[in-house]
């Protein structure tokens, strides 16, 4: 294992992975995974289909348990915090397969995180109270300028479900961003995704990370997208990580092209 | 101010609306006056499915035996203990919402088909057991009057009754367009996307379960204060199926559902009747309708008909334009 993670020994990094392991019945998902991702940089998660890391991103969101190890969030275990509660400590997420507020529009799937953010109860709703009308023009105005940002702003008032895929993955990234995170965790943005589409998602992502300061961990099977936005990446295989470092260190190593020879990830990795 | 006028002309849209129907009861005579009561009534069960099925996706076949518990413990309160009407309206609200959160308990676990089953098993045992506990005996329910206005007459019965069902159809209204509505709405569209974006789903789905209750409850107590009893005949699982069909048929996610709804449940039977078809026939129409409606108008009777006057709107405008 070629690890060559720098963390300074006196900055905590954002999110650190150490020994977890899940398994589902016999079969071991995840095995003694672990990594450190620091604050700002955009940290790419690769591996062949089924090497764990939807699991690992579930994990780290609360939808499921580890059977072993630990998730330290801003130095913090993450255990025992439900899921809610992650979104509200500032860890976002997008899925694989999309999952967007489809009978609402573009511009209120943003505005859900915004408000939930906002302290008010559901008695200031029902009569219209003042505090209710400003809380949502301000959701209106912050989910706008997220639109604005993901160039979604002339889509703002159609229905989620009615969009294309490609148009589906950005109010994805949009909802994920509009909760204001630290840590945004993109599963398979690019899949679904044309050429120029994702061209534009690789422009899009350092753009985010930098102006927003967020902290971004991608999957993604595109490896031309991979090696070009991340700062560092860490290979998994078989719930194993099998390879960390900068993609120049990852693309070259010896264990990486094997876990991926004869997938496709293979000959584009290999071309480049 | 341009929002000032609108709401002008919104209040005056309502109260002449409300003057119209105040009419029209005044002049049908008491039968037909008092299906117009029990129609504003049922609308308020039926609005109590708007929050819980259109607004957060659940399924409840529980709500005539809520409606049944609020009227029956305003009876008792009222018959038994001899406390005003105006005491135990509030209590009764308040005790079934308690009531509707705890059936709500299961559906933060179970959904869909399952949860539609177990709220069908806690249906049977309010029908079997809860009801005919000696506490909620039929009791005789006399009409109060309120700050001087007696409700004894029957149009003031009327007033009341839909005067609730407007209250509280502009209050859900305002919790369906404001954040309480997107958040229930993003439950029902994809749950864990709702939490993973910071929702309570928990709480959101417990406090639609409580809304749905007080809604179901506060319209037991109207039945009570309409047709001067409170008796368990009128809140079977059967009664819960019928409500449910109706707010599908309608369209489950629109608070007008709830007007419309009312309106078929009381009046359907006697427009058969009126035709020569017979009243007992009315559930062959709502499963017959149920089916057209799946397969022709998705989202329900009063969807479809905005969609006809949105569109409608749009060629009046462009024929406006042209001119």
């Amino acid at each position: 294992m070629s690890s060559s993670e720098m963390t300074s020994p006196e900055e905590t990094p954002l999110l650190e992975v150490r020994e977890l392991s899940i398994s589902f019945g016999g079969l071991q998902a995840l095995n003694q995974v672990s990594f450190a991702v620091e604050e700002g940089e955009i940290f790419g998660l690769i591996g062949p289909n089924g090497a764990g890391k939807t699991t690992l991103f579930n994990c780290v969101s609360g939808l499921i348990q580890a059977t072993s190890g630990v998730i330290h969030y801003e130095g913090q275990p993450l255990d025992g915090l439900p899921i809610h509660a992650r979104s509200l400590v500032g860890i976002a997420r997008t899925f694989q397969n999309l999952n967007l507020f489809h009978g609402l529009t573009v511009l209120e799937n943003l505005m859900v995180p915004v408000e939930v953010r906002q302290r008010r109860g559901f008695i200031a709703d029902a009569f219209r109270a003042t505090r209710s009308r400003f809380g949502e023009s301000q959701a209106r105005e912050e989910a706008g300028a997220i639109l604005h940002l993901l160039h979604l702003g002339d889509l703002r008032d159609v229905m989620a479900g009615e969009l294309p895929v490609g148009l589906q993955r950005r109010v994805e990234l949009g909802r994920a961003v509009a909760q204001r995170p630290r840590l945004l965790l993109l599963d398979e943005p690019a899949s679904g995704l044309d050429g120029r589409e994702t061209a534009e998602l690789g422009a899009l992502l350092p753009r985010i990370a930098r102006q927003l300061s967020v902290t971004i961990v991608l999957v993604d099977h595109d490896m031309a997208l991979v090696m070009r936005v991340c700062d560092r990446i860490c290979a998994l295989d078989f719930g194993q990580v099998i390879a960390m470092g900068t993609p120049a260190e990852v693309r070259n190593d010896p264990t990486v092209m094997s876990a991926y020879l004869g997938a496709s990830g293979a000959v584009q990795v290999a071309q480049r | 101010m341009r929002f000032d006028r609108q709401l002008l002309v919104r209040a005056a849209m309502v109260i002449g609306a409300f003057d119209v129907l105040y009419l029209l009861a005044d002049h049908v005579g008491a039968n037909y006056r008092r299906l117009m009561t029990l129609s504003a009534v049922d609308g308020l069960l039926v609005l109590s499915l708007v929050v819980l099925t259109g607004f957060v996706g659940q399924i409840s076949f529980v709500q005539a035996e809520l409606n049944g518990f609020g009227g029956l413990l305003a009876g008792a309160m009222i018959g038994r203990l001899h406390w005003s009407f105006w005491v135990a309206l509030p209590l009764a609200v308040v005790a079934s919402v308690a009531v509707g959160i705890v059936v709500g308990v299961p559906a933060l676990r179970l959904r869909g088909l399952i949860l539609g089953v177990v709220t069908i098993a806690l249906a049977l045992a309010f029908d079997a057991w809860v009801f005919s506990l000696d506490t909620f005996k039929a009791q005789f329910i006399d009409r109060p009057s309120l700050l001087g206005w007696d409700l004894s007459d029957d149009r003031a019965t009327f007033a009341f009754c839909l005067a609730v069902l407007a209250g509280c159809a502009w209050m859900v209204a305002n919790l369906q367009r404001s954040k309480t509505g997107r958040m229930l709405a993003s439950i029902r569209d994809a749950e864990v996307a709702a939490r993973t974006s910071g929702v309570d789903v928990t709480r959101a789905k417990l406090l639609a379960f409580g809304i749905s209750a007080g809604l179901a409850g506060l319209a037991g107590v109207l039945l009570d204060l309409t047709i001067g009893t409170a008796d368990k005949q009128s809140f079977t699982l059967l009664i819960s199926l019928n409500i449910a069909a109706v707010v599908i048929l309608m369209g489950p996610n629109r608070v007008a559902s709830a007007f419309a709804g009312g309106i078929f449940l009381r009046w359907g039977s006697e427009i058969l009747d009126k035709v020569g078809v017979g009243g007992k026939y009315l559930n062959v129409v709502l499963g017959v309708g149920l089916i057209v409606q799946l397969i022709a108008a998705p989202e329900g009777v009063v969807g479809q008909f905005s969609h006809i006057r949105a569109a409608a709107g749009r060629s009046l405008r462009r024929r406006v334009a042209a001119t």
